[in-house]
């Protein structure tokens, strides 16, 4: 209801609109970024490029889900030109090296949230089809029918990602968590 | 194998709050993005209006009136600082407040033994959170032959003064704030309201729009959340809010909890909240009322320095004072124990021990065992609601003698990663361990750890050692008593808890 009304003043221009959402989901949208990047730099960098593009965005939103699963899927498209572009670095520098993974450890940025931390490590582990899902479903709040949609794929598949990739973060995370 | 449900508990759960520093960058860029996409569509609709405008003199007018009422609505529409107030709105209304008022009753469980169902208990708390006052009244239970009866405490501060009131013995007592308590109380104070109102303010999203209610001609939001109070706990909270969506004002709070989400009990209903109100007159004064004994005065005032409670059994006793939490999470507890006199007699305070049990410290290594008092608190248990549950290992620190009394200083070291509690004061059920083994404390025995102002490298001297001070004969602690070392020395009882 809450953010019913915001989107209506938003794109009605209002500013205070816009600044409640962005503190509303701001520490989400960092946080979801960073699960899928693992690295405060960047992660800070795609929620801010995500939230400059949105607040240009009055005149053309249409919401058919969440205003929450809207931002943190733009979260989530722009992760993933990042890392491909990453990626396509990588393998410009170095053609020699295999690329293990596609998210680099943090470097200069350091993610003082221990928890994140971990989530980050195990997060890195997954395929990027897997952690999407993850986060989407989880952090974004939307159904696996409405991610299969957004990325038209099926729902079968949708859910066999998200139940391997917590497969996988539980075996990863199994001891983590607790001690 | 951790259940998958936990797993997604914890994604959920983990949140990184973003810096003031891009918090600012990205709201200021957005902000301007959002003004100058604002200007590209005025620009783009400008010369379309005006075009209609100049095709015909019946429209000229028509028009011009239409853009006056749209002028008029846009820049209500622009200029309007009108907000809508939800919860996550007022919850950030009420951390800028200057002052608050909190009027309301908690509820305690039934009491079967006398037939009685839950017991409601009246609280009431002024804060000036600027000004570093406050006035709290609070209640704690009594048993006495049987008969759990209710105690109404007040504790006023004064900028200088604390002085507590006991209804029940009609007296009073000061204390003197030293310059880190002050401001520090009031900050806690109000830490523990807006948790007592709002539940954890992690989970604020958890809160939904379930209708509105006229109280005393104002019409009101509610707002419900059911928030599960740790994954390792079968206990919810359901909060209600009642929110005036103009003013923002809170109309009132109902919070229940349940074991299984069909039986809620009540446990706190605020009916009172005002914010950035002004106080009756003499509302912080800590004079005496009339009738009252005061204990001392403002010139011999009591140094409040760690708290300590006093446990007295057929056999022995204990007194353990409040814990200090170090900046890893493990705690500091100073905990003294002794045999029943040898007259058979018990004597109060301080003057418990006729024994010396400098036998029992003497071949103590920190980080090893601890004393084998005759009550010794082995481990400490949380069972916090909010932060679910962990146990603390007790080793030796060092310890400590003065008037032939002697004091155990423990570190009690988690045996799993906790979380770091966000209130300023946490209980931990002490688990006691009896010489001779057989005897039992007929309760729960709590011990209170004062975790919002935590011992670190910069506080450590004049902390943990002023307290330390206080229960030494010779002002001189222990050389190789530093912060360094004691850190190491937690590292060390870690590492051998997890071999």
């Amino acid at each position: 209801m809450e953010d019913k009304l915001l989107i209506w003043k938003f794109k009605h221009g209002s500013s205070d609109a816009l600044c409640r959402i962005y503190e509303k989901y701001e520490d989400n949208m960092l946080t979801s970024a960073i699960s899928l990047l693992n690295d405060l730099s960047a992660a800070e960098d795609v929620v801010h490029d995500v939230f400059v593009s949105f607040s240009q965005s009055a005149d053309k939103l249409r919401l058919d889900g969440s205003l929450k699963g809207y931002l943190i899927t733009s979260v989530v498209n722009l992760a993933r030109d990042k890392i491909r572009a990453r990626r396509r670095h990588s393998l410009a520098l170095d053609k020699v090296n295999p690329v293990k993974s596609d998210v680099e450890p943090p470097s200069d940025s350091i993610i003082e949230n221990e928890e994140l931390q971990r989530l980050g490590y195990a997060m890195a582990q997954l395929p990027c089809e897997q952690r999407e899902v993850i986060v989407l479903h989880l952090r974004g709040g939307m159904t696996f029918k409405a991610i299969a949609k957004s990325q038209g794929v099926s729902i079968n598949t949708i859910q066999s990602r998200y139940r391997y990739g917590l497969d996988k973060l539980r075996s990863l995370l199994d001891s983590e968590v607790e001690k | 194998m951790r259940p998958a449900e936990n797993i997604e508990k914890f994604i959920k759960r983990v949140r990184f709050k973003a810096s003031t520093q891009m918090h600012e960058r990205t709201l200021k860029d957005a902000l301007e993005a959002q003004e100058q996409s604002r200007k590209t569509k005025s620009a783009e609709i400008g010369p379309s209006i005006w075009r209609i405008i100049v095709k015909s003199r019946i429209t000229k007018l028509a028009a011009a009136a239409a853009i006056i009422v749209i002028a008029v609505l846009a820049i209500n529409q622009f200029t309007s600082t009108t907000v809508v107030y939800g919860v996550t709105e007022v919850l950030e209304l009420c951390k800028k407040a200057g002052t608050i008022h909190i009027q309301g009753r908690s509820f305690y469980p039934e009491f079967p033994e006398q037939n009685k169902a839950q017991q409601a208990v009246g609280f009431e708390v002024w804060l000036d959170i600027k000004n570093g006052l406050s006035r709290v009244k609070s209640a704690g239970r009594v048993t006495k032959d049987g008969q759990t009866t209710f105690n109404y405490y007040e504790n006023v501060i004064d900028g200088h003064y604390r002085m507590r009131v006991d209804h029940f013995n009609k007296s009073i007592t000061y204390y003197k704030l030293d310059e880190a308590d002050k401001q520090k109380l009031i900050a806690l104070d109000f830490d523990v309201q807006l948790k007592q109102m709002f539940g954890d303010p992690d989970q604020i999203e958890a809160y939904a729009l379930i209708g509105s209610e006229e109280i005393d001609g104002l019409v009101y939001n509610i707002w419900q959340a059911e928030i599960q109070v740790d994954p390792d706990f079968e206990t919810w909270l359901r909060i209600k809010i009642w929110l005036s969506p103009v003013t923002g004002e809170i109309g009132r709070v109902i919070t229940r909890q349940s074991r299984d989400k069909v039986d809620w009990f009540r446990t706190y209903e605020i009916d009172k909240i005002e914010r950035n109100m002004s106080f009756p007159d003499g509302l912080f004064e800590t004079e005496p009322p009339v009738g009252y004994l005061a204990h001392n005065t403002k010139e011999t005032p009591k140094e409040k320095r760690l708290s300590k409670s006093s446990w007295y059994g057929k056999e022995a006793a204990i007194a353990v004072y409040q814990g200090l939490a170090l900046e890893d999470g493990s705690i500091i507890v100073v905990f003294s124990s002794t045999n029943r006199k040898s007259d058979g007699a018990w004597t109060t305070g301080d003057e418990l021990a006729d024994i010396s049990q400098i036998e029992v410290f003497e071949n103590l290594s920190p980080g090893g065992s601890l004393p084998e008092l005759p009550i010794v608190v082995s481990a400490l248990e949380r069972k916090s609601l909010w932060r679910g549950k962990a146990v603390y290992v007790g080793r030796h620190l060092t310890y400590t003698q003065k008037d032939d009394r002697l004091y155990e200083w423990a570190i009690y070291v988690p045996t799993q990663k906790v979380q770091r509690s966000r209130t300023g004061y946490e209980s931990f059920e002490a688990i006691l361990r009896f010489n001779p083994p057989g005897l039992e404390a007929s309760w729960n025995y709590k011990v209170g750890v004062f975790s919002g102002r935590r011992v670190d490298a910069k506080n450590f001297n004049t902390l943990l050692l002023k307290y330390m001070t206080d229960l030494c004969d010779d002002v001189l602690v222990p050389e190789d008593l530093t912060y360094e070392n004691v850190l190491q020395l937690v590292q060390k009882i870690r590492n051998s808890l997890g071999e």
